[in-house]
């Protein structure tokens, strides 16, 4: 079988592999089953050189294919069999569709004439993906499957870049493919042109602005790192001296050590970077889409500002915050217009008024009772210097490392912020260590969300991959926790996670030593004992205080002003906002 | 009911499952599909046009109009409000 150079003799699900092969694909992340088997079958056949990477769950390996693609920018493929296998990818779609990252999830299929007739392991997957999907296919023919999967990389990474799924029919990956495996000549008619560029009366409006202002302040959000504008972005806010404050998913943007940077901005920002959007006179966002979660209130969002949103996507425009103008163009297409007129601003009363928000409202940590999951952090950036590959899951660990992992470069944090996605980090971590096997990668996580997908401490074993796995456990669902505290009279609902593993245990019988820390006199040493571990993944157990609260807050659906920098001392309304 | 009424005339491939993802932009946001037409020309080759009406404030149906616009498989978008509706 494998050697077979004829194109006349390959089947659909070869012709499926040499496609693969031709958009570069490095690795295919999958779990087999009935329908998909002929296509894990192509992948021995054709001897390709892409390397199949077993998972232990469908969902992680639709995180993995999402960190790798995070941090290499080429798109991450998964390999699934149809019904729960297809469905097992829902959660991963969404969390890359919501946070626009290139992958392409690959699903086994009934065989068409049974399509519809609730045959063994059919799942209509084309339909139940429709809405967290960039745009997905039901291949019914096998000479169509090449031509589809070139479409798919190009959807997927063009534009504003998105999740793609091909569903393929048993039948239609066994037929006989008859028709040309090569590339086609040119991307489709509608994803041509998907690098806009600003007009020149949009960069003289926005150089005046930024000029006159008296108080800009730039918001950076993912489209910058997309586009791969974060030098021009750090060009621009010297130029026009000008800080930057960066969304979850901008961090890496800018140099969080730089002076010009103020961090994350919302709910749980920093207090200097919100007091900055609050009293600024301009706000330039590039990239990002005003996420309820930094805007707060929308009415009331830094209503002194004069708002310019510059978005690859124009139905970002005036979604959550009406604007003075909206530009579509590309990040870097817009920043290096701007910086081709060569001026420049200096801002430097507003800089002092910066520096005294930051000297006055500091990020704290009260380092006195239990061991703590900021300090843990601070460790851990003192050990990497902010270098590392940072891959985050969700709550209250996820919103303590935006504030105190401070980033150095572009596509190293890692992080589902649209769709909050629990279970994310550790097959997220694993994805982006095989698109970068030299860099250092560490996956950080909640006892709550580890639990979620530990079963990929396997994959990480498997292939020795020298990931730094860090459990913050504080035997709670945190940020609910603190919900419940802050808003619904302390009244704990569903938030103990009792009956927790010994994770030290766990790591063991998965064959990776383990270290739990609980002593902050101990902290650095064995944080930097786990650091100089290569031979494959270690697992650090940090047992952190129960009931610690990320400050500072913004309650849901609260203005910025009402940003509580510390443990409120009266009761507060429960939030009218979203989550 | 409420709100102006809108006509949103679209262009659109002709995809498996295209009308599924134009009916779904509507329904993610709780909004009801007035009327639906699909009209085709296959004498002069030309995409299937798409008459759909709909009740709703501006914001909102200019914003379904942009989700509808994004869809891969749609060519073009226009709206009208209709007149005394």
């Amino acid at each position: 079988m494998s050697s077979k150079s004829n194109p006349e003799e390959l089947d659909g699900a070869q012709a499926l592999i040499k496609a693969l092969e031709q958009q570069g694909v490095e690795y295919i992340f999958g779990y087999s089953g009935g329908a998909a088997i002929p296509i894990f079958d192509a992948i021995v056949t054709t001897d390709t050189k892409i390397q199949l990477i077993q998972t232990r769950h469908e969902q992680g390996a639709t995180h993995m294919a999402d960190g790798y693609a995070r941090v290499t920018g080429k798109p991450g493929v998964v390999l699934v069999t149809s019904g729960p296998g297809a469905g097992n990818t829902v959660t991963g779609l969404m969390t890359a569709h919501m946070d626009s990252v290139p992958i392409i999830v690959l699903s086994g299929q009934q065989i068409t004439p049974m399509l519809g007739l609730d045959a063994f392991q059919e799942a209509d997957i084309f339909n139940i993906t429709m809405p967290v999907v960039k745009h997905n296919y039901l291949v019914t023919s096998t000479n169509e499957i090449v031509h589809t999967v070139h479409q798919a990389f190009a959807i997927a990474t063009t534009g504003r870049p998105g999740p793609v799924l091909i569903d393929i029919p048993k039948d239609v990956s066994s037929g006989m493919f008859t028709a040309t495996v090569a590339p086609p000549a040119q991307k489709p008619a509608a994803l041509i042109a998907q690098k806009p560029t600003p007009t020149s009366t949009d960069i003289a409006y926005v150089q005046n602005a930024l000029t006159s202002a008296k108080r800009p302040v730039i918001l950076a959000g993912h489209g910058v790192l997309i586009a791969g504008a974060h030098a021009e972005l750090r060009q621009l806010a010297q130029v026009f001296d000008t800080p930057v404050t960066t969304t979850l998913l901008g961090k890496g943007a800018m140099d969080e050590h730089d002076d010009l940077s103020l961090g994350m901005l919302g709910m749980h920002g920093t207090a200097y970077a919100n007091k900055a959007i609050i009293n600024a006179d301009l706000i330039l966002n590039i990239g990002s889409r005003f996420d309820d979660r930094i805007i707060g209130q929308p009415d009331a969002f830094a209503t002194n500002a004069t708002k310019i949103h510059v978005d690859i996507d124009d139905s970002e425009f005036n979604k959550m915050i009406t604007v003075d103008a909206a530009i579509r163009a590309d990040a870097r297409e817009f920043i290096l217009a701007l910086l081709a007129t060569n001026t420049s601003a200096t801002h430097a009363p507003w800089r002092a008024t910066i520096q005294t928000f930051k000297d006055n409202y500091p990020l704290g940590v009260d380092a006195t009772g239990q061991l703590t999951q900021q300090e843990v952090l601070q460790a851990i950036h003192a050990e990497t210097d902010g270098n590392s590959i940072m891959a985050t899951d969700v709550g209250q660990h996820q919103m303590w490392a935006a504030q105190f992992y401070k980033v150095r470069s572009p596509d190293t944090w890692i992080s589902s912020g649209g769709a909050g996605t629990m279970g994310f980090g550790l097959p997220a971590a694993i994805g982006a260590q095989f698109g970068h096997p030299d860099a250092q990668v560490v996956s950080l996580s909640g006892d709550g969300g580890f639990q979620m997908t530990l079963f990929e401490l396997a994959t990480a074993a498997l292939y020795k991959l020298p990931i730094k796995i860090v459990i913050l456990d504080n035997h709670y669902l945190g940020m609910v926790r603190q919900w419940q505290e802050l808003f619904f009279d302390n009244r704990m609902s569903g938030v103990d996670l009792e009956g927790n593993p010994d994770f030290v245990k766990l790591a063991e019988s998965y064959g990776m030593p383990a270290l739990h820390i609980t002593d902050r006199s101990r902290l650095k040493e064995q944080v930097a004992e786990a650091f100089a571990y290569t031979d494959g993944p270690i697992v650090l157990h940090c047992e952190v205080g129960k009931t610690d609260n990320v400050y500072p807050m913004v309650p849901a659906g609260r203005p910025l002003e009402h940003m509580l920098t510390e443990a409120p001392t009266e009761k507060l309304e429960k939030p009218t906002g979203s989550t | 009911m409420s709100g102006h009424k809108y006509t949103l005339k679209i262009t659109a491939h002709d995809n498996i499952g295209v009308i599924v993802r134009i009916a779904q932009v509507f329904a993610r946001r709780g909004h009801s599909i007035e009327t639906l037409n699909v009209v085709r020309d296959d004498e002069h080759d030309t995409l299937p046009v798409l008459y759909i009406t709909a009740y709703g404030n501006k914001t909102r149906i200019d914003q379904i109009v942009a989700q509808i616009k994004k869809l891969v498989d749609i060519a073009t978008v226009t709206l009208n409000e209709e007149q005394d509706g």
